[in-house]
């Protein structure tokens, strides 16, 4: 098949960037849009072009690593589906593809279609763990922890911090992420010790990084590849609202 | 000046050996600990875990990882779980019975003192994640619950859905993410290290890259750890992710540590084979689904371009379960994967290429129901049908090996310490314990047990007592290090030739793939031996990246790991043609039964590879540890 | 389990400053003013739909209303308030939520968010304003009073002498431009409301998974009932039905 690319190109953080078009043609259908993308920076850089830059690794789905929004959707037309996973067959012979970075003032485009998502980290750094050191820790069977809990916290623990529900939402918030983070530790016995100071600090930090508020639209839900609920914002929202009434002051 | 090697093994009875070693180790003063600086390289289980662990101990931690975060390492991908000899299940495992699995597995190619050390701290490690908010999966009672994986006859394995690896990692990155936010470990990201820095015969710091700004810097330490992953690239076409490399461990073995047993490369099994020219790499789909599927491929070569629901059951070759009647569909995974290989060398294979067996789930739905396969697998069909758009209800699955793990990896004695003092390596960049072939779902437990619960406390040892003084990267050694950097961005960058980094990439791959993948024969090998050199010449003669050295350039970094594997790839090839026996992942076709079984050669090959880098990429030393048994005496593994 | 319980409390300074000062505390007021509002709307629409019952009983409600002196001032003053508070976080909200993505997509695209949560700053926007000039109509009499000086003074069973709002009403709404925008009017409430509700809900965190799918149905499905409550009044004028 053959497509028309529109690829957002940036060369550095302070350089303005601009769309520039590529011709992929005999595109295999069986190929996953990244492979698609190799092949098309691979042909540019024979003509003298350098290969244009994106964000990848594991290419299975669970790094979090890639990112891209295709034609307005981040990780593109397929639901649960991440860009790595993506294939060219749920693409039309002649389709026009818009290729953009993730776009949120706290989510910087380093270069082309790489952005800096370390503001996640630096969420996770608040507050998204357990303050226990290594060893001393009691049996693993020592505290029971219902079926029906523990799969609770698997379903939000199993967020890839890829940041497309960031790229998802109008306003750029990233409440479905940290929700994933305080849902966790809120179903599991051993998040509660420090339950209201994470919240806290986590929702804190988040708003440091400047995303926006979430207006409830689930355009994150839409499009998490991981299929988060945002069951998750309301148990986050749930939490903080008690622990800024009643709770901690840490 | 050849090096005698001294992997510092306890003495004494197998069960007290680690609690006698760590009562010897010097221990650091906790008010001198925040004195010592660690570089930690890498972020997986094993660096994650470590870097953590450090810096709750007092150590002033520096940890790098070429990512966009710490949480993106591949042991994220690990899909099974995680062994422990818990005996949660009451179906009599033991420590001593998952050292002894994990001896035999390995083909007796392992040392008994660090896979016992493994078997012991196997149960911590659980421990430890369930108290970091691993949500592994529970029972209705509110138990863990445990599966039998890999063939292993108890059930010792801990899982978190399909997501194993994810979580386990998840939890190290929570543990690590605390330390940073406490400011006791510096993280640097996007941060590749290019060299190791000797002083004084110690390793003492790493040259690293910016992957932004493309700034080349040094770093100084105390001690350096790298836990940086295998080596399974070196094939391009691997279930490692796309910029797994071993250009850390490379560099480091020219810098003089030795590396171990690298011919030791698993193939898994179950993969989802090769559809194109264009592929990038190969996903795994997990071991499980044999406990359900049957692996078949068509009695005669006529029927392989058929649709398999027309092929009669009378013209199917259910080949492991002819062949293995004891194991059947679930015998280890370098048997699967050499079977599978026989069968379409034989041009009995489907699929692209005639590279593919079915994995057939017919009889499971008809004997269970379809719902309940798909409770057991809906995910993995899913991923197997957005990848294939075929559906594994409808028609079989098709499946081929892959590359999938290194056992091989830098030499390292029982405190996980290199031939060079200060140079730690853990986790699959080292070669300790998985032998010959890893045994499912032990990845994790080895990972996460030298970052814990190891590393931790041996390099204490080595702090207290290496008697070295402090350095600041203003050393020559820093300075001629960094010059060496600079000049090999710059080469790389002066080429201009006319080939892209990945074309040479996947031609190296294919070659290694052809005569050094899952069978091995000294013709092939040698040809390989022969082609690797020129391959590197041309390489250097006809690369083409564009851009510069001064930003970000996923050319130039691309390229630079390329090199390294290029060179690295003669060394798998050259021990791959020394060791003359079969064993695990090693397969010479020259050393195997009638019926095409592994044997193995004990009286001359019971010993652990180590190649010396002489100067001469072409021209290693060979320098031998012998391995001793003295608890489990080596005998055929046999499946049938 | 509960560190909520053991741990001191945070002073009042800084409970406010979190409230006001965090994305979720301002989230959490706008919620919290809007359900008050839409609580007074339910209000509101049942006092209209006694337009049903006649002339006598809507007018001694209404004049039970004015003649409730301070606590009506107390209401007004309440509702003002609320008013602002809503529009205040709305307009902090939205201004970060601006700035939290300087630069736009080149193809954006919906996937499944509601109309109404989609256009939540132009009907809420709308709405003000028409709520403005209802104020002015039927409170000041300040707009829209044409005819309303031939009205004579109602007088109740009772005997008491009232305005006669009934009638008022009845000649207001039978103008169609009037009568049509104020069906348009309520109709941005419903679509405002058709999220508001759901949403101020997830917002303070009240649904979970078990409650989600019903609110999300019961959302839109109260916000059809106001718009409906609300409609029928000037419709059944322009109809002829209320005359």
């Amino acid at each position: 098949m053959n497509l028309t690319l529109k690829i957002w190109r940036q060369k550095d953080k302070a350089t303005p960037g601009k769309f520039e078009t590529y011709d992929a043609k005999d595109i295999s259908p069986d190929m996953s849009f990244l492979e698609m993308l190799d092949v098309v920076s691979e042909r540019a850089q024979a003509n003298g072009q350098e290969p244009c830059a994106f964000d990848h690794d594991c290419r299975e789905g669970i790094c979090g690593m890639c990112s891209l929004v295709i034609n307005g959707v981040p990780h593109g037309p397929e639901a649960a589906t991440t860009t790595c996973q993506l294939h060219m067959r749920k693409f039309k012979d002649g389709d026009n593809i818009v290729i953009e970075p993730w776009r949120a003032s706290a989510f910087p485009v380093l270069r082309d279609l790489v952005v800096d998502r370390s503001a996640f980290d630096r969420i996770q750094q608040k507050g998204g763990f357990v303050s226990i050191n290594t060893g001393g820790t009691p049996d693993g069977n020592a505290i029971p922890i219902s079926k029906k809990e523990a799969d609770l916290a698997m379903d939000a623990a199993s967020c890839i911090g890829c940041g497309a529900c960031v790229a998802a939402c109008k306003n750029a918030s990233a409440m479905l992420f940290v929700g994933a983070k305080v849902s966790q530790y809120m179903h599991l016995p051993q998040g509660q010790a420090e339950r209201s100071r994470r919240v806290l600090a986590m929702v804190e930090q988040h708003d440091a990084e400047g995303f926006g508020a979430c207006s409830n639209f689930q355009e994150c839900e839409a499009v998490c590849p991981k299929e988060i609920s945002v069951r998750v914002i309301a148990e986050m929202n749930r939490d903080y609202l008690r622990a800024a009434l009643v709770g901690t002051d840490a | 000046m050849s090096i005698t090697l001294d992997s510092k093994t306890p003495t004494g009875p197998l069960a007290q050996q680690w609690d006698t070693h760590r009562f010897n180790l010097k221990l650091v003063n906790p008010a001198n600990k925040r004195k010592f600086k660690v570089i930690v390289v890498g972020t997986g289980l094993a660096g994650g875990s470590a870097s953590a662990t450090l810096a709750e101990l007092g150590y002033d931690v520096h940890t790098f990882c070429f990512q966009d975060s710490p949480r993106r390492a591949h042991s994220i991908a690990a899909q099974g779980g995680i062994n422990a000899a818990k005996n949660y299940q009451n179906d009599g495992d033991s420590v001593y019975r998952l050292f002894y699995d994990t001896i035999k597995g390995g083909d007796y190619r392992a040392r008994e003192s660090n896979v016992y050390r493994l078997a012991q701290v196997s149960t911590s490690i659980i421990d430890q994640c369930v108290a970091q908010g691993v949500p592994f999966a529970r029972e209705y009672g509110g138990n863990l619950s445990n599966r039998s994986f890999g063939g292993a006859q108890v059930s010792r394995t801990f899982y978190a859905r399909g997501q194993t690896g994810q979580q386990l990692l998840l939890g190290a990155y929570s543990a690590l993410s605390r330390q940073v936010g406490l400011g006791t470990v510096k993280m640097h990201n996007r941060s590749e290290m290019l060299d190791l820095v000797m002083v004084n015969g110690h390793a003492r710091g790493i040259v690293t890259r910016d992957l932004v700004s493309g700034k080349i810097e040094t770093f100084a330490a105390d001690a350096v750890v790298l836990a940086t992953g295998g080596y399974g690239n070196v094939f391009f076409l691997s279930t490692n992710a796309i910029g797994s490399n071993v250009t850390a461990t490379w560099r480091a073995h020219k810098r003089g540590a030795l590396f171990a047993n690298p011919c030791y490369t698993q193939i898994h099994p179950t993969c989802i084979p090769v559809s194109g020219d264009h592929q990038s790499k190969l996903t795994l789909m997990s071991e499980s689904l044999r406990n359900d599927g049957r692996v078949w491929v068509p009695l005669e070569k006529a029927d392989v371009g058929k649709d398999p629901r027309q092929i009669p059951e009378a013209k199917r070759d259910y080949y492991l379960e002819r062949i293995y009647p004891a194991f059947g569909n679930l015998v280890p995974r370098d048997i699967a994967s050499r079977a599978a290989k026989r069968m379409c060398d034989e041009g009995r294979g489907v699929g692209p290429g005639g590279l593919g067996v079915y994995l057939d789930f017919s009889d499971a739905i008809k004997r269970v129901g379809k719902h309940v396969i798909s409770e057991r697998y809906g995910n993995l069909f899913e991923m197997y049908q957005r990848i294939t758009d075929e559906s594994p209800y409808e028609v079989p699955m098709r499946i081929y090996p892959a590359v999938h793990y290194a056992m091989g990896g830098l030499w390292v004695d029982y405190n996980l310490m290199s031939n060079l003092p200060g140079l730690h390596v853990i986790g699959e960049a080292n070669f300790s314990d998985h032998g010959a072939n890893r045994l499912g779902a032990s990845a994790l437990m080895q990972g996460l047990a030298d970052g814990y619960f190891i590393l931790p406390y041996t390099i204490g040892n080595y702090l207290a007592t290496s008697g070295q003084k402090k350095v600041t990267g203003d050393e020559p050694e820093f300075k001629a290090a960094v010059a060496d950097v600079q000049k090999r961005v710059a080469s790389l960058l002066a080429v201009k030739g006319k080939r892209s980094p990945s074309s040479f990439h996947r031609e190296l791959g294919k070659l290694m793939w052809d005569n050094c993948g899952m069978a091995r024969n000294a013709k092939g090998l040698q040809e390989a031996l022969d082609r690797i050199p020129s391959l590197r010449e041309e390489f250097w003669g006809n690369l083409n990246v564009l851009g510069d050295g001064d930003s970000y350039n996923v050319a130039l970094e691309k390229a630079g790991r390329v090199a390294d594997f290029m060179e690295f790839a003669e060394l798998l090839c050259r021990d791959a043609l020394t060791r003359e026996e079969s064993c695990g992942g090693h397969f010479r076709e020259e050393y195997q039964s009638e019926t095409g079984e592994a044997e193995r050669n004990d009286e001359k090959f019971t010993y652990v590879a180590a190649w010396n880098y002489t100067g001469d990429v072409s021209k290693p030393e060979l320098i031998k540890e012998p391995l001793i048994f003295e608890e489990v005496h080596p005998s055929t593994r046999s499946y049938k | 389990m509960e560190d909520a319980v053991s741990q001191p409390s945070p002073g009042i300074g800084k409970v406010i400053s979190r409230m006001h000062g965090s994305t979720l505390g301002q989230k959490a007021l706008m919620a919290v003013s809007g359900i008050a509002l839409i609580a007074f709307s339910f209000g509101h629409m049942a006092g209209h739909l006694q337009m049903f019952v006649g002339a006598e009983q809507y007018n001694t409600y209404a004049h039970f209303l004015q003649s409730m002196g301070g606590i009506k001032w107390a209401i007004r003053f309440g509702l003002v308030a609320l008013t602002c508070l809503h529009i205040f976080s709305a307009i902090q909200v939205s201004m970060r939520n601006r700035a939290a993505r300087p630069i736009a997509y080149a193809s954006n695209k919906w996937i499944v968010a509601s109309l109404g949560s989609r256009t939540m700053r132009a009907s809420g926007g709308i709405v003000l304003f028409f709520i403005g000039y209802h104020i002015l109509h039927f409170t000041t009499l300040t707009v829209g009073t044409a005819g309303f000086e031939k009205i004579p003074e109602y007088k109740l069973i009772n005997g008491l002498l009232v305005d006669d709002v009934y009638r008022r009403m009845v000649v207001s709404f039978q103008n169609p431009l009037l009568a049509l925008g104020y069906i348009g009017g309520v109709g941005l409430l419903g679509l405002h409301l058709s999220h508001g509700i759901q949403s101020s809900l997830q917002t303070l965190g009240v649904l979970n998974s078990a409650y989600r799918p019903f609110f999300k149905k019961l959302g839109p499905a109260l916000a059809g009932f106001l718009f409906a409550g609300f409609a029928i009044v000037p419709l059944a004028v322009l109809v002829g039905i209320i005359k």
